[in-house]
């Protein structure tokens, strides 16, 4: 009963961190799967979204008026960002991870000039307060919100993806561009339009994570890697690559620590190497490989 | 590159005689800027040798100057090695990491190479920030360093120190001179200019990649060898990705597929850092923004725009493939 109260907990905890994960992972993912933007400065976005959600819980004292309005703020961040440097840049890689890289610089700074080194947390909203007894202790209602915002953010993109125009601009555009361009599509703008609903997922998470991680310069670059590899395990591009190696990796995380508390820092990239000698194009990867 | 080229010679010759005088007649606080600089040096003229004339752009070279700091701090430190001996161990475990990570990392490529190769550096990093034996992450202090009374050498000054690291820049400089011109170094130009075309004439590709990785990575062990010695410290953050970011945007800021261009991107950083840090303590802003402004306005490197500056620019078709 111990070990069934005690992994059921670290399961928990798998799940609500990968919808964390997931939110960051899959803009990554998309924006490079897609638009062959690898923006190696987009959880720099996660990080400023967690500041901004910050301020505003200072000065309205609302925590959902942060998760509403810090995204959209960081998509403006994102959207100058994008017409004004990535968007030049697309196909290079080389010099998108290099200016990106740069921008991450930039933007520890940034954070240091205006928020300073201190460590902030945002409170839980009060409707989300409570916890709920489950596997012998209490869990904190707070991180079953995030996973169900996560799981509902998958669905929704699916769908987005699936059943929308602009997903079917945005698929066709991923196929063949220029034939999509030939027929009057405005490709530039479609994928314009999911930069910026990656941006504003990156901020999303950003206000979500505040309450339970701590906002500090370096919180992104503590997060980019782990959704970097989610990316890379689940084939860039890939919405079902994200769930699922968001879900691996937040696995790994949080059993590691418990079952291999000696490797456990490891793990993550043991998984991530292990996929790649096996499947190099990652688990779901958008076309098959040639 | 050419046979002979005036203009890389007159740079690195400048550079080289320059942190020379200075180790020389400079103040304690200064000399310790030259040694970083040739330590620098060192590091990213192995990069170059991957990402500028093989075409693996690495995103976690630092990986390797982590396994030769570690690996001279443990054979020096704790099993009482001689300290050149265990360089030497250092350097050759340098190799070999090269050997079995290039293995692994050339499997793939494009932005998937990017990110394996800094996520198996930092897989050495996130052990070397765990490991109690190196003091996990407060590091470890009281490290030697290499005894050479015997001849009249005595490391243990830092001007004697900084002399050392400029003369062992120069050398990998030469060490770096001479393999690009090799049969080997021409052929792994050829395989970075088209990897197609070179396996049709029946190259082993991946052999040669590899092989690369076995030299970068020896070399990259070695500077971190002369990094734990500088400091006389080991600690986790020798290999940290950001230490291998920063290495490839020196390459890339200085020139990459040149060897001047990373003795000159060296120099800069170096400079840049110490001298902006000295004005504010948001040094990496202006880092940053610096990084952005070069790549985007130099994209062949401050070395490809002297070239074209001084019109000494002769066909180089080599140098566009930077960008590929």
């Amino acid at each position: 009963m111990e070990l069934v109260n005690f992994l059921g907990i670290q399961l928990l905890n798998a799940l609500w961190l990968s919808a964390l994960f997931f939110m960051l992972a899959v803009g990554l993912s998309v924006v490079f799967g897609l638009l062959d933007v690898l923006n190696l400065a987009h959880c720099t976005l996660y990080m400023i979204g967690a500041y901004i959600g910050y301020t505003i819980v200072g000065l309205v004292d609302s925590y959902w008026f942060a998760l509403l309005v810090a995204p959209v703020a960081v998509t403006a961040i994102g959207a100058v960002l994008y017409l004004v440097l990535l968007r030049r840049l697309r196909g290079n890689h080389l010099v998108q991870a290099l200016v990106t890289f740069g921008l991450l610089f930039v933007g520890y700074d940034a954070a240091r000039m205006i928020w300073g080194v201190e460590q902030f947390k945002i409170a839980e909203p009060t409707l989300l307060t409570e916890s709920f007894p489950i596997f012998g202790q209490k869990y904190p209602f707070y991180r079953l919100f995030v996973f169900g915002v996560g799981l509902a953010t998958a669905l929704a993109l699916y769908l987005g993806l699936d059943r929308t125009r602009l997903g079917a601009i945005v698929r066709a555009g991923v196929d063949d561009r220029e034939t999509a361009a030939i027929l009057g599509i405005n490709i530039d703008r479609a994928f314009f339009i999911v930069f910026c609903i990656g941006t504003a997922l990156a901020g999303f998470a950003g206000v979500l994570a505040a309450p339970i991680r701590t906002i500090e310069p370096g919180m992104d670059v503590e997060i980019l890697i782990p959704a970097l590899i989610v990316v890379v395990i689940g084939g860039p591009g890939s919405l079902k690559g994200a769930v699922l190696g968001a879900f691996i990796i937040a696995t790994a995380e949080t059993f590691g620590p418990v079952i291999l508390p000696e490797f456990s820092s490891f793990i993550m990239y043991a998984v991530m190497a292990g996929v790649l000698l096996v499947r190099p194009q990652g688990l779901l990867p958008v076309r098959p490989a040639h | 590159m050419p046979a002979r080229d005036p203009l890389s010679l007159a740079t690195v010759v400048l550079l080289f005689g320059g942190a020379l005088a200075a180790a020389l007649f400079v103040d304690a606080y200064r000399l310790t800027i030259v040694i970083e600089i040739a330590i620098l040096v060192i590091f990213v003229l192995s990069i170059d040798f991957l990402v500028g004339y093989s075409g693996l752009v690495t995103f976690g070279h630092a990986g390797f100057m982590g396994v030769g700091a570690y690996a001279l701090a443990y054979l020096s430190h704790f099993l009482g090695w001689p300290v050149g001996v265990a360089m030497l161990a250092g350097v050759a475990l340098g190799a070999v990491s090269g050997i079995v990570i290039g293995a692994l990392v050339t499997r793939v490529s494009g932005v998937f190479f990017i990110m394996v190769t800094l996520a198996v550096s930092m897989m050495f990093w996130a052990w070397a920030s765990k490991a109690r034996k190196f003091g996990a992450d407060d590091g470890l202090g009281g490290m030697k360093r290499l005894d050479l009374t015997a001849i009249g050498i005595d490391l243990n000054s830092d001007r004697v120190f900084a002399v050392a690291c400029i003369v062992l820049a120069v050398l990998t400089y030469v060490f770096f001179l001479w393999l690009v011109r090799s049969p080997f170094g021409q052929t792994l130009k050829a395989i970075k200019q088209n990897e197609n075309r070179a396996r049709a004439q029946g190259c082993p590709v991946q052999h040669y990649k590899v092989a690369a990785f076995a030299v970068a990575g020896a070399v990259a062990a070695f500077a971190g060898e002369l990094h734990l010695q500088n400091t006389r410290f080991v600690h986790p953050e020798v290999a940290h990705w950001i230490r291998s970011g920063e290495g490839l945007i020196v390459v890339i800021v200085g020139g990459a597929g040149t060897l001047a261009g990373p003795v000159i991107g060296g120099f800069l950083f170096v400079l840049f850092h110490r001298v902006v840090e000295s004005f504010t303590a948001h040094w990496q802003i202006w880092m940053g923004l610096m990084f952005v402004a070069i790549v985007l306005a130099a994209p062949d490197g401050l070395y490809g725009r002297l070239q074209s500056l001084l019109g000494a620019r002769r066909a180089a078709p080599e140098r566009r493939a930077a960008d590929a």
